[in-house]
């Protein structure tokens, strides 16, 4: 991905729209008739979901030590970060049914997306 | 992804906002590292997790990972003739340059070193797993790795110093103390990436 402009205070606020690929079971369960949107770049794009129908994690919780080996399997899956000497992870099983989180690390505005 | 403040639909492979006030806008990505939890752990023992709500001991996209006919949610279109659509790769942009690393192109140990677009990157498997990639270079000059004579770090043949390339950091010599700069690596399936990179190369 590319580094043309940081727009910090925009990262705080992001919901998951569904309008690509990740939730395909629940798409296909009980999906109402998909939306066009709009054409971006000679592409339809179409509105599956409505908006954070897979809520975004907004005010994350973070542990550690023996209460986050607890939680976590030896071969989970997970996006990990490390910025001003702090560590954080998220497992992607997690995700799943999130899809993004709005966090800070070291002061700035992040969201995790997967 | 829409963002609340203005409601903008954002692209969120390639970060750029498509659709409202924000139009245009491109939000910076960061590089992380996709591992699994015992990795991790090891190397950063102190680490936060994300609390999770309730017990989660698989993917709910396991079936759909494996898959080679599911693409995406439905008419989803992509270059066939060039790899499998669920081929996973791991993309690298640069500017308006694109590559696509095929996933069995990257064993642990081996460096990728190649152009993308102007620019001289490095790509390796690190020992946890993940895929890094760099800009090889200090200051204006490129620099090209090799093994060095130990096996377990590398060296430049410009000045002959050594690095540990997992972190992008010079160790000593001449070099000591430089960081190449990091470049965000996106593991992704063949058909999503190229949607998105339609120009993309792709490693051979």
């Amino acid at each position: 991905m590319q580094h043309s402009r940081i727009a910090g205070i925009m990262l705080a606020g992001l919901v998951g729209m569904v309008w690509m690929l990740l939730s395909v079971e629940e798409a296909e369960a009980q999906r109402p008739e998909p939306e066009v949107v709009a054409t971006i770049y000679g592409d339809t794009m179409y509105q599956v979901l409505p908006a954070d129908r897979i809520p975004a994690i907004s005010d994350p919780v973070f542990v550690t030590g023996g209460e986050a080996a607890k939680q976590m399997s030896a071969d989970e899956p997970i996006m990990g970060l490390v910025s001003a000497g702090e560590a954080k992870a998220y497992s992607l099983w997690h995700l799943d049914a999130h899809e993004i989180v709005n966090d800070v690390i070291a002061d700035t505005p992040i969201a995790v997306a997967w | 992804m829409q963002d609340k403040e203005t409601g903008s639909f954002w692209d969120h492979v390639t970060g750029e906002a498509l659709i409202g006030e924000l139009k245009g806008e491109r939000l910076k990505s960061i590089p992380v590292v996709q591992t699994v939890w015992s990795e991790w752990v090891s190397a950063h023992p102190k680490t936060k997790v994300l609390k999770k709500e309730e017990e989660i001991t698989s993917s709910v996209y396991e079936d759909y990972f494996k898959d080679p006919d599911r693409t995406g949610i439905f008419r989803t279109r992509w270059q066939m003739e060039r790899l499998p659509g669920k081929n996973l790769i791991h993309g690298i942009s640069l500017g308006p340059h694109a590559l696509a690393v095929p996933d069995d192109k990257l064993k642990t140990g081996e460096l990728l070193q190649r152009k993308l677009g102007e620019q001289d990157i490095l790509v390796l498997r690190a020992s946890d797993g993940g895929v890094r990639a760099f800009l090889a270079k200090v200051g204006d000059e490129v620099l090209r790795f090799e093994s060095d004579s130990t096996g377990s770090h590398y060296a430049d043949k410009e000045t002959g110093s050594a690095w540990d390339l997992e972190q992008g950091i010079c160790l000593s010599g001449k070099l000591r103390g430089e960081e190449l700069r990091q470049l965000t690596v996106t593991a992704a399936f063949w058909f999503a990436w190229s949607t998105f990179y339609p120009n993309t190369d792709v490693a051979d």
